[in-house]
């Protein structure tokens, strides 16, 4: 057996026997934490979990304009009206129909 | 109010997001589009090119396609017939070109594959076929062959088929469907209406009617075509009519053009003279890419023959319409269809003010013209009226390139008569005239040749109504015109007639009073004392006789005979030099009535002259006075035109009348029908029993003949 295992393993358990009622106080965890050196993935969690205030309203009148943009066509509003009439034999078509008798 | 959300959160929502705009609103767009196409809508387009502008299109085949089917429209063909024109289905070229687009953008796509890239590849050759495009549609036959798709193959040999068959290469077309069986999985309905087709015009009738039945057998719906068509759907229903009603061994042939150049793949239709269709439009003939034709066998008699072609292809052509309403068919005949360009109106442009009462149009000259006609078109409740103007000589016949015309002139003629409703209630325009202040009215110029065929106009099939040339006549209806225009008859008659008390020439009142009362604002209501009283106070005034003419123009026999001294006044009383047709034309009715046949022939003779048409009237005068050469005569003219009755039997039982000893009481109640036909006024019924009655007191079978072809063309063997 390793003689260096067997003093480890002691010093290791007194320790644990002495220190096993010590607490630390959150204050000081709270200092230990802030002053190790961070990541980039504890960056991007904090980032992650940070909250963020957003107005529902604007929110809401946003996403719906949006829908709105993506799926009703930009030209369905115009309304060209056609409208056909015979002069004898001919089809006539009248864009924008308004009653083309009455000037 | 705000609400507080963790980044991660927002992120996860964006993507979500995203993906709806990306993947789930492009899906609903679609089925948006396709939902408003079903409901016939016309704002499907807008949503189907929203969908093809997104950046993700997972169906994109499938919205090109049902794209392209929206702007190319259903294949009903716009169909011209003898009397009768119009229907189609309203497609654009614009929409067409527009449709093969999208369908060029399946086929080239070589990921695309599937029931819409063969789909695709039917529709661009149906396209090319309603375009008239022989080269195009063999392009895309050639290109289907060198596919690897074996679907493909199949629908370009069926094309090429067809394109065999419409140029009456019946062993091609069959070489092309070599191969193929029943138990080919691809042969469809197509497969055995085109050899249904090819065997019915090679006369094996056996082998077409099978191929007809077989094709039923697939599920083909009424909306659906083939090969650029609906004619096709149903051949087997059509097949059974025109064996029972049409076929037999005479053929019609000839040639469809515009400006001299062929139009291929038009459709030839016949119909029956009862005015009721044999078997819808289904086609006895289709032109090749010569443009000519050549018909099923027919059996003789009297028919309608018409044409049939995309609405795509209109706004540009002008129909050349023959002066013929029927086909008498007893032989092999020729009958050609000609298109021309617009004649261009150089002005007045379209929306021409005109603010004094004369306004001038000029047009392009027509090569081989004789004479022009200027037509003005009067618009009201969507109901439209063209009338020739006449210009300052009195003329309707104009031989320049340029005519002045004056409005009021225009004015006091009779607009388009129309009536509506049991009281048969007059619509204004009758009394108002064709040109109205403060309305717009197209102008239409037409050129005829010596023989007074239409060989030119300025308004084809079809157009846009911002390209016609057009007057507004500056100024307001007076009190009087808008009483009648709202059909206040009643009103405005007795507001007139106040007017004429306080001032006994006012032209306005008469001129409306004369007409009020000579056409009837309603039924019961025409006064021919008032009509005469007050149009002939106007010709006093102003030494026009035209109105009290038209007064006559509105009598029946009755009203003649009991205006006879104001009538031979009037006639005597309007000087030689401005005697024109209607003059004539109604003297030689008013000699009619008076039972003085000769004379009334004399005066028709005179209207016939320099008139367009011979009246039948002139007919029957001639074989009431036993002048059987002048019948013939009449017969022959290009400018005696029947709707039903057969003029060859007519001819062969004149000729026969010529040699044959007739008997004197035969030929006494030949007479005394005809007397009574040439005094007008025959309701349906009571004419089918004048007609039987004569029929069986006579006994020469000539003057049966006569008799029976006589009822035919006033349709009294009509049962509606």
């Amino acid at each position: 057996m390793n003689n260096k295992d067997l003093l480890g393993k002691e010093i290791k358990g007194i320790f644990e026997e002495e220190t096993k009622d010590i607490e630390l106080s959150s204050s000081l965890i709270d200092s230990i934490v802030n002053s190790r050196k961070r990541t980039w993935q504890n960056k991007l969690d904090d980032f992650l979990n940070k909250e963020i205030e957003i107005p529902i309203a604007p929110a809401i009148v946003g996403i719906a304009a949006l829908l709105a943009i993506s799926i009703v066509p930009k030209d369905i509003l115009k309304n060209q009206e056609i409208k056909v009439i015979n002069i004898g034999s001919s089809q006539v078509f009248i864009k924008n129909y308004k009653d083309v008798s009455k000037k | 109010m705000k609400i507080k959300i963790k980044v991660k959160n927002l992120i996860k929502l964006s993507i979500l997001t995203l993906f709806i705009i990306l993947i789930v609103l492009p899906y609903a767009t679609l089925e948006i589009a396709k939902y408003l196409d079903r409901k016939g809508s016309d704002k499907a387009l807008a949503f189907y090119e929203s969908y093809l502008n997104k950046p993700v299109k997972l169906q994109n085949d499938e919205a090109l396609y049902n794209y392209a089917l929206n702007l190319a429209g259903e294949t009903d063909k716009y169909t011209i017939m003898m009397m009768g024109w119009g229907g189609g289905a309203g497609t654009t070229l614009d929409g067409l070109e527009k449709a093969s687009l999208a369908l060029e953008k399946i086929l080239n796509n070589s990921s695309s594959e599937g029931a819409f890239y063969s789909r695709a590849y039917s529709k661009i050759m149906d396209i090319c076929i309603n375009l008239q495009e022989p080269k195009e549609l063999m392009n895309w036959i050639e290109w289907g062959k060198k596919n690897t798709d074996e679907e493909i193959n199949y629908i370009s040999d069926l094309y090429r088929a067809f394109y065999h068959y419409a140029n009456r290469d019946y062993d091609l077309a069959n070489k092309a469907l070599e191969g193929y069986d029943i138990t080919d999985e691809v042969v469809d309905n197509r497969y055995y209406t085109i050899q249904g087709e090819i065997a019915l015009f090679k006369g094996d009738f056996e082998t077409a009617i099978r191929n007809f039945e077989l094709s039923t057998s697939f599920n083909t719906s009424y909306t659906d075509s083939l090969f650029g068509s609906r004619s096709y759907i149903g051949r087997n229903y059509w097949y059974n009519e025109y064996e029972s009603s049409l076929k037999g061994n005479y053929k019609v042939r000839g040639r469809v053009e515009f400006n001299g150049e062929p139009m291929p793949f038009v459709e030839v239709y016949i119909q029956d003279n009862t005015g009721f269709r044999t078997g819808g439009n289904d086609h006895i003939a289709i032109t090749d890419i010569n443009g000519e034709y050549e018909t099923l066998g027919i059996r003789s008699g009297t028919y309608q023959i018409g044409i049939g072609l995309s609405n795509s292809l209109l706004y540009d052509k002008v129909y050349l319409r023959q002066n013929l309403r029927s086909l008498n068919l007893n032989s092999d005949l020729v009958f050609d269809y000609s298109f021309n360009s617009p004649i261009k109106v150089i002005s007045p442009k379209p929306g021409t003010v005109i603010k004094d009462d004369k306004f001038i149009v000029e047009w392009d000259n027509v090569s081989g013209a004789d004479y022009y006609t200027v037509e003005i078109t009067t618009i009201n409740n969507n109901a439209t009226f063209r009338t020739p103007i006449i210009d300052n000589d009195g003329d309707y016949r104009i031989r320049e390139t340029i005519a002045e015309f004056d409005i009021d002139k225009s004015r006091n003629n009779i607009g388009g008569l129309s009536f509506d409703g049991e009281e048969m209630l007059l619509l204004p325009m009758g009394v108002l005239g064709n040109i109205l202040p403060g309305e717009e009215h197209p102008i239409v110029v037409n050129a005829y040749d010596e023989n007074d065929s239409l060989i030119g106009s300025s308004l084809p099939l079809n157009s846009l109504y911002e390209d016609i040339s057009s007057i507004v006549v500056e100024g307001y209806l007076t009190q009087g015109e808008k009483l009648i225009n709202e059909s206040k008859y009643e009103e405005a008659i007795k507001y007139y007639e106040e007017q004429l008390q306080k001032d006994p020439n006012d032209k306005e009142a008469l001129v409306y009073l004369s007409k009020i009362y000579m056409i009837g604002w309603k039924k019961g209501e025409q006064n021919f004392d008032k009509a005469i009283e007050y149009s002939t106070r106007y010709k006093e005034l102003t030494n026009d006789y035209n109105l009290s003419l038209k007064a006559i123009g509105f009598m029946d026999h009755d009203a003649r005979i009991n205006n006879r001294t104001f009538i031979e006044n009037l006639f005597d009383e309007i000087p030689v030099n401005e005697r024109k047709q209607d003059y004539y034309y109604e003297l030689g009715r008013f000699y009619t009535s008076l039972g003085e046949f000769e004379k009334s022939r004399t005066a028709y003779m005179e209207y016939v002259s320099n008139g367009t048409y011979i009246p039948d009237a002139l007919l029957y005068l001639n074989l009431y006075l036993g002048d059987f050469d002048g019948a013939l005569s009449i017969l022959s003219d290009y400018k005696f035109s029947t709707i039903r009755m057969n003029k060859n039997i007519l001819n062969n039982s004149i000729l026969s009348l010529k040699s044959d000893n007739i008997n004197a009481t035969d030929y006494e109640i030949f007479k005394a029908f005809l007397e009574k036909i040439l005094r007008g006024n025959i309701e349906r019924t009571e004419g089918n029993e004048l007609y039987h009655n004569t029929y069986n007191k006579i006994s020469n079978p000539e003057l049966k003949n006569i008799l029976h072809e006589i009822r035919l063309e006033m349709y009294w063997d009509m049962d509606y």
